[in-house]
């Protein structure tokens, strides 16, 4: 019953995304409500700043409402392409500009141990699923690396630093563990 | 490793600029590649996409209203209570042909003998307490709609009905006449009939039919397939 439930709901969503990607702002607005606490959370995890998060958050929507017709369900779970655009968003205002101090520390505190997830287990995610098995299949660094890099959005230089581990060892746990995640994804 | 080390180092390059690592002028460098190489800027996508579902474990947070309004004036959508009723009665519509779509369809339609654009488009109706069905085929060679069984009534109303297409916005196909098991639709309507098209029935005045938007929730919706 409950994978039923996810399937209504991607439907749900697909439909919405439809009505958006056919230039009806009713269509963005479902949008909006089905997903804006999933993508601010994501917003507020990378921005770490509650304005500067939901400045972010606008532009994503007015990214989604452009791109919507760009949307194929056959490739990704509508979830699953909101939130790359939400993060890749979220990435791009922290790397505009040299802001250091922007993660406060209470934030990378509470995502360091990033163990798996209550929500996710409820939403049956089965994407989620396959990529955790394949993460826990990584050298526990390598995996790490990985998770903090996505999650918080540090670059190499910040990884090394507050890991303490030099530049070119985080480098290749993250190249070694990236081309083994792709194998085990077994998607090309 | 005998093979293409340089594929290998796009692949890791592509992952790097997708988890965020890169920064200042190697950023850039990658994002102008994205720019001008189409198979590099595919690889990054597939790298956000493959990592993305780790996201849904991140806390969902509440954001202010202010954002849905900056974005609604961003989009040109009405940020206030003009075309509340009318979404409001799209959302009850397109939910309930959610629903309706959800059940077994088992309107078995005689293929027309020559069907000029060769398909045909069905529809089984529900009303919203579930219990009402009534199945609609389209006959495109005729134009005209049939439904196996009589319309809904209303005193002193008439159903009318209604296909909402992919747009959103619910144009009236005419009032179904009582007792008829057949209902023209005129040519410029005929194109909205197709799949994932919602038809929908509302109690309206016969009055003044057909209307430029329906008064009341519909009584009857279900999705359209084409066989």
């Amino acid at each position: 019953m409950r994978e039923t439930a996810v399937a209504d709901e991607r439907a749900r969503l697909v439909s919405a995304m439809d009505l958006a990607a056919a230039g009806d702002p009713a269509g963005l607005r479902r949008v909006y409500d089905m997903t804006c606490a999933k993508l601010f959370g994501i917003c507020l995890r990378i921005c770490g700043d509650r304005e500067a998060a939901e400045d972010v958050l606008q532009d994503v929507y007015v990214k989604v409402w452009r791109r919507a017709s760009a949307f194929d369900p056959a490739k990704a779970s509508p979830i699953t392409w909101l939130a790359a655009i939400a993060r890749n968003a979220a990435i791009d205002w922290r790397r505009s500009d040299r802001r250091f101090d922007t993660a406060p520390e209470g934030v990378v505190e509470a995502i360091a141990d990033e163990s798996p997830l209550a929500d996710a287990v409820i939403e049956g995610d089965d994407e989620h699923r396959r990529l955790r098995l394949c993460l826990e299949g990584l050298q526990p660094q390598q995996a790490q690396a990985i998770r903090r890099a996505f999650l918080e959005g540090l670059t190499y230089q910040e990884l090394a630093e507050c890991t303490d581990t030099p530049l070119g060892t985080i480098k290749s746990w993250i190249r070694r563990g990236m081309q083994k995640l792709k194998d085990c994804l077994g998607d090309g | 490793m005998v093979e293409m080390p340089e594929d290998q180092d796009r692949d890791g390059l592509a992952a790097e600029l997708a988890l965020g690592l890169l920064d200042g002028a190697d950023r850039a460098a990658a994002l102008r590649l994205c720019l001008s190489d189409p198979a590099f800027a595919r690889r990054v996508e597939q790298w956000q996409l493959r990592l993305s579902p780790m996201l849904t474990a991140v806390p969902a947070a509440e954001p202010s209203s202010r954002v849905w309004n900056a974005i609604a004036a961003r989009i040109g959508a009405p940020v206030a209570a003009a075309p509340r009723g009318l979404r409001a009665w799209r959302a009850a519509a397109l939910g309930a042909g959610a629903l309706a779509a959800s059940l077994a369809l088992f309107v078995a339609m005689r293929p027309a003998p020559t069907v000029p654009d060769g398909s045909m488009a069905v529809s089984q109706m529900s009303g919203a307490e579930g219990g009402a069905i009534m199945a609609v085929a389209f006959d495109p060679r005729r134009g005209v709609l049939r439904f196996d069984a009589g319309s809904p009534t209303g005193t002193g109303k008439s159903p009318e009905l209604w296909v909402i297409p992919k747009d959103g916005v619910p144009r009236s196909l005419g009032l179904i006449q009582a007792g008829s098991a057949e209902m023209p639709v005129a040519d410029p309507m005929r194109p909205f009939l197709k799949s994932g098209a919602t038809l929908a029935i509302t109690m309206e005045d016969p009055a003044t039919a057909p209307h430029q938007a329906p008064s009341a929730a519909p009584v009857m919706t279900g999705k359209i397939s084409e066989i």
